[in-house]
Parts: C-alpha cells; structure tokens; sequence
C-alpha cells in the first residue's frame, strides 16, 4: 500500500494580467503522506492559496495551470492526475468535497450570507450520499457541529452566519468539511482571522479530529508556531517556489535556506532575551517578468552577484530529506539536471 | 545589474503608480468612455458656438421653403464628375395641382459650392458682439443641410441653437443639484443625529415620488406671462430639485465612510475648524464619486428638459431646446410627411448615450483597485 | 419584523400627507381659484351664473377661508371621497379618476412584471455568459434602453408598427372596441395593443435593472462563498443559481423601490403620447387646460399608488433578506 495520498509535480500557475504574466505557482513539487500533515508556511503573496486552488481546480481566470502533475491516489490506489481533468468536470466534482476537502481564510465571506447554517450544511451532506434523507443529513450536521464544540447546534442550523461570530463561522466550516469523511483536508490559513484564543482552540480542534478520523492535511499558514504545532513535514514558500523542505524538527533546529534563516529569527523565542526582533528588509517582489535569478537575491545578505543575481538555483538534496534551493549549499542551477539527463 | 534594474522598475509601475494615474490609465482604455468624451466635446463646441455653426439666423422664415427637406451634400455630380469641394444642388418647388402639397425636387443645373468661413449677414456673437462669420454657407439659394420646418425655419441652425440650450440646462441644472446635494448631504453626513434622520427621510420622500408627473404638474403651473430667460431657470431649478437627492446620498455616504479615516481625525486634533476639514480633506477624498454621479447626472436632466419640452409644457418658443424641436414632430402622419423633423432626436439620443458612456468609464476608473 | 413593519407603514401615511401638502399647492398654484374658472366656464357656455349656487359651491370647498384651513377642508371632502370637480369635464373628478384607475394600475402592474422576466434571466446570462454575443447585444440594448426618452422610444415603435404591421398602435383599443363592453374580442384587441406601451414604459427601467443584475452578479460570482460551495462539488449551474444569484437578487428586489416612481413616471408620459386612456394622460389635459382639482387628484393619486407599492416592496426585500436587521 503506497504511503502517500497526494503528489504535486512541478506545478506552475500563472496569472494572466494586463501588466504581464504574474508566476504566482512556479515548479511547486511535495508529495503528502496518509494521515500526515504537510505544513506550508511563508510570506503573504508567495503563493500559497494559489498551490491549495490548483489542487481542487478551483483557480479562476485570470489565473490558469500552466503545467505539473497534481496525482491524487484514492482509496482503491487509483492514480488520477487532477491536473488534467476538466475544471468542473463530474470528475473532479466527485473529488470535491468527498475525498479532498478545503478549508478557507474567511470563514464569514466562506458561508452564503443568505442561507441557514443548517441549509448549507445539509446541501453538502446531501450532495456526497445520494438517496439519504433530510432528516439523515440534519442528524450528521448535528453531529458535527457538537464535535466541533458549537453551543446549541440545534438553534444554530436555524442562524444565519451573520449572526455567529468569526470563531463560530470557522467552526461551522470545519464541520462542514469533515461532514463527508475526507481523506485530505487543505486547510487554507483557517485561523488567521481569529484571535489568538479561539485559533488555539481551533488547532487542538484539528488536530484532534485529525487523529480521530485519519485524515492526511495540507496546513497553510504564516505562523511558525502554528506549523509547529501541527506540522510533520514543512515546505517553506516563497515567491511561488519551495525554498527548503524537509520535517517539522528540522526546520526549527537546523534551517538551511537564507530566507528560512530569516523567519526563524522574525519570531520571538520564549526565554531568550532579545532587544529587537529581526526583521526581513524589502518586500516580496512582484513576480511579473522576473528574469533567471535567485527569487530571495534582492533581500538576501549572502547574495552573490553573478551566481546568484544570473540564475535561479534548483531544489537540491542537501541532506537526507532535506531539501533546500540555495547556491549556498552547492545547488545547480535550474533546469541544468533535465538537459544533463537528455544528453 | 541592468536587469535587477528593470525588475525594481517594473515593480514600481505595479506598485508606486499614484491613484489618479492608475485611474487615467483605466480611463483611457475604455474606448466606449473615450469616444463619449470626443462626441460630448463636439457636441459643446457647436453648442457654444452655435451662432458661428448655424447657417443662418434660426428665426429666418424662408417662406418659399416651407417643409423642405434636407439637402444631400455631393462629391460627384449627375454627369459623374467629382468635385473636390462638396456642394449641394438648388431646390425648385412644385406643387402638386390635386393636393395642393408642396415638393421639392434636386435643381441639377444648379451647383452651389459649400464655402467655409463665409461673410453672411451681421449676427450678435453671444447677443454680445456682432460678427458676420459663419462656418459653412453656400453663395446664393437655399442650404438646408436638415430641411426646414412648417415655418420655413432652417433645421439645421435650430439644431444648433437647441444644442446650447439643452446642454447648458443639463450643466446648469446638475450645478444646481450639486450645490443642493453637497450641503445638504454634506450636513447630513457630518454632523448625523437628527438632522440626517430629518434630511435623510427628505430625500426619500422625494425620490419615492414619480418625477415627470411632479415636473409637469410643476411646469404646468409657471406663470404664462414669464420670460424666457425666468421660464429656462424655473426649468432647470424643478429638474434639480429631485435631482439633488442622489448626489445628496452620495456625498454623505462617502463622507461617513471617510470621516472615520485617520487624516480626518488628525486634522481634527490638529485644530482645523469643519469647514476646513471639509473642504480640504473630505472634498478632494471623494471627488472622483461625486463627478460620476454628476456625469450620470445630466443625461437625466437633459430627457427631463426634453420631454417636457417636448409636451408643450417645459420652455417655449422662441426659445428652441431638442424638446421644443420635438414638438413638430409629435404626430405619425407629420413624420411620415417630413421625417427630417425627427433629426432632433438624434442629437437627444447621443448625448445622453454619451453622457452615460462617459460616467461609465469614469465610474470604473474610480476604483481603480477593482 | 412587526415593529419595522409598523414603523414603515408609519412612514408611509406621513409621506402620502406630505404629498397631500403638494398636491394642493400644486392645485393652487396658478392664479385664480377654480369658482371663478367655474363661472367663467358657465358665462362662455352662455348659462345662468346663480349666485346662490355660487355661494354654496365657495362654501363646500371652503374658498373664502385661509389658505391653511382650505386645506383641511379639501382633505376633509377627500375622505368623504369628494375630490372635487374638474370644470373642464364637468364632472366630478372622482368618477373621472376612478374610471382610468383600474388601467393605470393593470399598466404599471403589467411593465412591472414584464421588465422582471426579462431584465432578470437576460441580466444573469449576460453575466454568466461574459463578452459573448448576448453579453454585447445586452449591453448595448441596455444602453438604448438608458439613452432613449420614453416619448421618443414611443414615437419610433408608433411609425415602426404602422409601417411594418399596418397598424396604429395608439390607446389601448381598437375605435370599434373603445367603448364597448368587455368581452373576449375586446380583450384581445387589448392584447393587441398592449405589447407597445409596455416595451416604451418598460424599456429604460429594463435597461438598468439587466445592468444591476449583471453586475452584481459578477461581483457575487467572485466572492469567497462561490469558491467554497464549487470546493464542496456543487455543479456549476446548481451552483449558480441557489448562492449567487440568489444574492444577487437582492438589489434586484430592492429595485422595486425606485422602478415603481420610475415606472409611473414613464408610464405618464407614455400614456400622453400614445393616448392610454390611464391617470397619467387625464393629469396632462387637465394640466394644459389649468383643471388644477383633477390634475392635483392625478399627481396625488399616482404618488400615494408609489408609496404604497414601494411599501409594499420593502416589506417583500425584508423577508427575503436575513442581513437586514431591524432597528
Ligand atoms: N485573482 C488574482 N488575480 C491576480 N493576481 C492574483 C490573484 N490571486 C492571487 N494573485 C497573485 O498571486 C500571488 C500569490 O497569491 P496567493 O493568494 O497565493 O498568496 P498567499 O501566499 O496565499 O498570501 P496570503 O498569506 O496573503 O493569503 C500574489 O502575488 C497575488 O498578487
Ligand atoms: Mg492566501
């Protein structure tokens, strides 16, 4: 039995815009394992809601995959390439939902503002068990609500979800999505409009189901601490590429990449005693007609003009399982190991 | 390094392009708003300078041209010759002996070259100046490029007159609303409580009534014996008192949303009185709403003007607006006969066309970010 | 929900006595009272002038007292249902008015519906179905629509329909069924006629109702809620019309609020030019010949029939719309 659900290869998402082509996905690969959780972390506008919509084809124009393989491998070790299938096809509407399920940002601006709770809920449950029965479906979301700790799920089926607080909303949307059993859960930044409380709540929540219900998670976030928590493998993102991959102990003990480096020392650490965080100078650069360079070559203080500033690095092997794209570390350059291999 | 050169720059154009800079740019590529704009812009220059435009004296009755119909202006003539210069052929009258109805038949034999900047008869400029220029005219006989009317009047330089006047009621009429909407929203908006629930009932009140029927019962009612000029006021006052009521709604939601913004309250502190704090930081902040809520504005009051005009009850000859043109052609038989009296319509049609073009574009550009 | 409710029937009374306000000065406004209209009317036609009659016609309507109490005394009559009497008839403005109520209100109602069936699925095409040809034929339809006077739109179908069809599309009936009575000939002939005057009075209300739909439609279609029910596997039409366009609607029904002055509004002028024998044309004779008691009528009539209508509407928006809150 093949240990991993989900293989993204080489990913590429593009934006099509009237200031050019903006790369927000550029060669994304990871793969997730059965009932473990991938943990995605970096800065705003390096990509990663874009990489959770490729996966469950909901990316709208402007924005189009340019290319990659995403291998989703279901229960009966079928191998589908989501990629491939048509964006609202019955295919991927089977997936949807039922095998891979998505958690968003705004849990408010994620319900309809004119449905019930409960009408949203059972709407969904409905659609995943044909033939069940209404009452059926209102058992489930009762269920699920009462275990995602919501008080009074029987009056809030009735609410509509202005009248349910930010926590709320989010709660009910992870009932919602673990409603139909999913074997993958994406959970995109589910507690970034949260305050620090309810989001703690939040994650214990998750991962208790998680464990529960044998879900493997692609965990989206900006947080270090919540990758922590959760994580067991991280990718770190930036610019539309994975920087550093490798598992959640290493990354907090021995990160490799510049920008990784960078992170670790923007959070504060408990006990030691620092006048001042660090911070990451410059912003992230728009990714519109970018020529071959190092992503990270006009903040990072290890750039090298030449190397760095002519061409991008690859994501190499530096150690077991760790994987990081820096020159630092002996990376060739992109593309170099495919034309090695053709000769 | 050129090349980070040129990164960093195509960064700052995504990044650093002012607002009102991202708003032309946004502005100039909506053709339908552009095109809006060029025709608006013709339409004013012949209204401001109608008397130069028109061909003759709008009042003129040509009394051996009654009902004629346009002249086609020629490149080439009946025996198949071009002439660089465009011209237009004589009319002779014929009356048909059984229905005693006149027709105009082409006079071939007689060409009249199209002159430009022609010396014609003194006219006042403005009813200031005297002037005896005119843009197009022909050397002798009758040029009526849209026909004339039951009068012999020449349609052509009515329509140029008309043009001033319905133009200038929709400018003059939003101008008015605008004063109207920018203190009473303004109040509205600024100081709340009570006197936003009492304007803000107001407005509704207003906007829930049916406009013509309020304009005309309005119209209808102005003294018979008022002049021209107290009638073209009277007019453009009952258009804008309805029309006040959006911009009024404008104005106050912007500045609710606005008033709560930090520069606001800086200035505050800072010790700037209200009126300053209006004019200087809440104005400018939503000028872009406010001139696309007047764009949309004046079409409306340019169809209020026209259709009551138009019914006889709005201005009154010898005043001529699009609507007063109208009225000629109030009937099918009248324009089946002399379907020229309609061309009125036309210059109805795409101003408030244009009008809405424009205030599209500009409503676009205004979220520049969107 | 009762409390607003109540509030905006409030609202509403308060509204129909401001217009009362308006319409009287309105029947005011031009010089001379309506008695002295009266007996000049009477000495033209060459009758009598009986100064007894005079007196207590002035008495009724109260024209000898101030203006303020004159007032009270005309609404006074109007509740017992005396709107007084229109000197260029020469009846009572009541059976006047009555008589053209239920045809003005067939016609409004009528547009009414029609410009819904036809903005609402051809807005939601239009959006759904962005830059195709639909798109481009509602948009610029839409923009006729705006751009065209009700009177002018009118005129173009009046010389269209007697040209293509042979056929006067004026009144609302055939001369034949003008005056008779009801019956199914005389319905159809009304069918017959009816197809233009709600295309003129429709048209410009049409062109901005498909203009919110799509718009608000591609703003919703946007929104984060689509995503999330698409990533739940919804199919794409089902999707479609139970979140987006069920929101977006909600302007729509709001819409009800303005199309109905708007409608009436259109409806008057239309009814002028193509001679409907509704209020709207009974008020622009009366104005031209300054009856001011039954143009006042008309104008009150026709705006106590909007404010009823948007009240209507607005109770409707609340019920369909959780977000609004009652305060
Ligand atoms: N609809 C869109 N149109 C144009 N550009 C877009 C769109 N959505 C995303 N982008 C661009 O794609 C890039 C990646 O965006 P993405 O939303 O994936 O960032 P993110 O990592 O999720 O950030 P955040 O932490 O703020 O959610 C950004 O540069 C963004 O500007
Ligand atoms: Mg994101």
């Amino acid at each position: 039995m093949p240990d991993t659900i989900l293989e993204v290869k080489n990913l590429k998402a593009c934006f099509h815009l009237d200031e050019g082509q903006l790369r927000a996905v550029d060669g994304v690969s990871f793969a997730i394992q059965r009932e473990e959780t991938l943990g995605v972390i970096g800065e705003s506008g390096c990509g990663k809601s874009v990489t959770a919509l490729s996966i469950l084809r909901l990316l709208m124009p402007p924005g189009k995959i340019e290319g990659g393989e995403i291998l989703y491998y279901s229960d009966d070790n079928q191998v589908t390439d989501l990629a491939k299938l048509h964006p609202n096809g019955e295919q991927i509407r089977k997936i949807r939902g039922k095998e891979i399920a998505m958690i968003f940002q705004e849990p408010m601006a994620s319900l309809s503002p004119v449905h019930t709770i409960g009408a949203q809920m059972m709407e969904f449950i409905l659609l995943h068990n044909p033939g069940m029965k209404k009452n059926e479906a209102q058992e489930i979301a009762l269920d699920m609500l009462n275990k995602v700790g919501v008080s009074n799920p029987a009056l809030r089926l009735q609410n509509y979800p202005h009248q349910l607080s930010g926590g709320m909303c989010q709660r009910v949307m992870i009932a919602t999505a673990l409603s139909c059993n999913p074997r993958l859960l994406i959970c995109d930044e589910p507690t970034t409009a949260l305050d620090v409380t309810v989001q703690a709540q939040i994650i214990d929540l998750m991962e208790e189901l998680q464990a529960e219900m044998g879900m493997s998670m692609l965990y989206i976030t900006h947080d270090l601490g919540v990758i922590a928590e959760v994580a067991d493998e991280v990718a770190v993102m930036y610019l539309g590429k994975i920087v550093e991959k490798c598992d959640v102990k290493t990354i907090f003990k021995k990160p490799m990449h510049p920008y990784t480096q960078r992170l670790m020392q923007s959070v504060p650490k408990l006990g030691s005693r620092q006048e001042m965080l660090d911070t990451i100078e410059g912003t992230v650069p728009i990714p519109i007609g970018m020529g071959a360079q190092c992503g990270f070559y006009s903040r990072c203080s290890h750039a090298e003009e030449g190397s760095c500033s002519r061409r991008s690095p690859a994501l190499v092997e530096v150690e077991p399982g760790h994987f990081v794209r820096c020159f630092k570390y002996g990376s060739v350059e992109e593309g170099y190991l495919e034309s090695a291999n053709q000769i | 390094m050129t090349k980070q050169a040129d990164v960093i720059q195509k960064e700052e154009k995504y990044y650093v392009a002012t607002q009102w800079q991202l708003m032309r740019q946004k502005f100039v590529k909506h053709k339908l708003a552009m095109a809006g704009l060029v025709v608006l812009a013709l339409l004013y220059t012949l209204g401001i300078f109608s008397d130069f435009f028109a061909t003759q004296d709008y009042q003129k009755r040509n009394t051996r041209y009654i009902n004629a119909p346009p002249q086609r202006i020629r490149f080439i003539d009946a025996d198949g010759h071009f002439h660089l210069r465009p011209f237009v052929y004589g009319l002779t009258q014929e009356m048909d002996p059984e229905t005693w109805r006149r027709t105009y038949v082409e006079d071939t034999s007689v060409i009249q070259p199209i002159r430009f900047f022609v010396r014609t008869d003194t006219y006042k400029f403005w009813g200031l100046f005297d002037a005896n220029i005119r843009f197009m005219g022909v050397d002798e006989g009758p040029f009526f490029l849209f026909g004339t009317d039951g009068s012999g009047r020449d349609l052509f330089s009515r329509v140029m007159y008309a043009t001033r006047i319905s133009l200038t009621v929709g400018l003059v009429g939003v101008f008015l609303s605008f004063v109207l909407g920018c203190v009473f929203g303004g109040i509205s908006g600024y100081y709340g409580g009570k006197i936003d629930m009492v304007i803000q009932r107001v407005i509704e009140f207003l906007l829930s009534i049916p406009t013509i029927p309020l304009w005309m019962a309005l119209a209808a009612a102005l003294p018979k014996d008022w002049e021209t000029i107290q009638i073209y006021f009277a007019i453009t006052i009952i258009l804008s008192m309805v029309g006040w009521c959006s911009l009024a709604r404008v104005v106050r939601g912007k500045l609710l949303e606005v008033k709560q913004k930090d520069f606001v309250i800086a200035a505050k502190l800072a010790g700037a009185n209200d009126w300053q704090i209006i004019t200087r930081h809440l104005l400018p902040s939503f000028m872009s709403y406010l001139i696309v809520s007047i764009t949309l504005a004046i079409p409306n009051m340019i169809i209020g003007e026209t259709a009551l005009s138009f019914l006889g009850i709005g201005l009154r000859p010898p005043v001529v607006s699009w609507g007063v043109l109208l009225q000629d052609a109030q009937n099918v038989r009248t324009i089946n006969l002399h379907p020229w009296l309609l061309i009125p319509a036309v210059f109805v049609v795409v101003a408030v066309l244009s009008f809405n073009f424009l205030g599209d574009g500009l409503r676009d550009a205004a979220d520049p970010y969107k | 929900m009762g409390s607003y409710i109540f509030n905006r029937f409030c609202y509403m009374l308060i509204s129909i006595v401001l217009m009362s306000v308006v319409a009287f000065i309105i029947i005011q406004l031009p010089p001379g009272d309506y008695l002295s209209s009266y007996i000049m009317q009477l000495q033209a036609s060459g009758e009598r002038v009986d100064p007894a009659q005079v007196e207590s016609l002035r008495r009724q309507y109260g024209l000898d007292l101030p203006m303020y109490q004159r007032y009270f005394v005309w609404v006074k009559n109007m509740l017992r249902g005396d709107f007084g009497r229109s000197f260029d008839w020469n009846m009572p403005v009541r059976t006047l008015i009555a008589s053209r109520i239920p045809m003005t209100v067939a016609v409004s109602l009528v547009t009414m519906l029609f410009t819904y069936l036809v903005a609402i699925p051809f807005g939601i095409y239009s959006a759904v179905k962005q830059y195709s040809i639909v798109d481009y034929i509602v948009t610029v339809l839409g923009f006729v629509g705006l751009a065209m006077p009700n009177f002018l739109l009118a005129l173009f179908l009046m010389i269209f329909f007697q040209r293509v069809f042979g056929f006067s599309p004026g009144g609302l009936f055939s001369p034949e069924y003008l005056n008779a009575p009801w019956s199914f000939a005389r319905f159809v002939d009304m069918l017959k006629h009816l197809p233009v005057p709600i295309i003129v009075i429709g048209a410009s209300g049409m062109a901005s109702l498909m203009r919110v739909m799509r718009s608000s439609l591609l703003d919703e279609i946007k929104m984060k809620y689509v995503t999330n029910a698409r990533a739940k596997g919804l199919k794409e039409r089902v999707l479609l019309f139970r979140y987006p366009v069920r929101v977006a609607l909600n302007p729509i029904l709001s819409s009800i609020g303005w199309m109905f002055p708007q409608i009436l509004s259109g409806a008057t002028i239309t009814a002028i030019v193509l001679n409907l024998p509704t209020v709207g044309a009974l008020m622009y004779r009366a104005l031209l010949s300054q009856d001011m008691y039954l143009a006042g009528t008309c104008v009150l009539f026709l705006t106590v029939f909007t404010l009823v209508g948007t009240f209507i509407s607005d109770i409707l928006l609340v019920c369909a719309d959780p977000r609004i809150r009652f305060d």
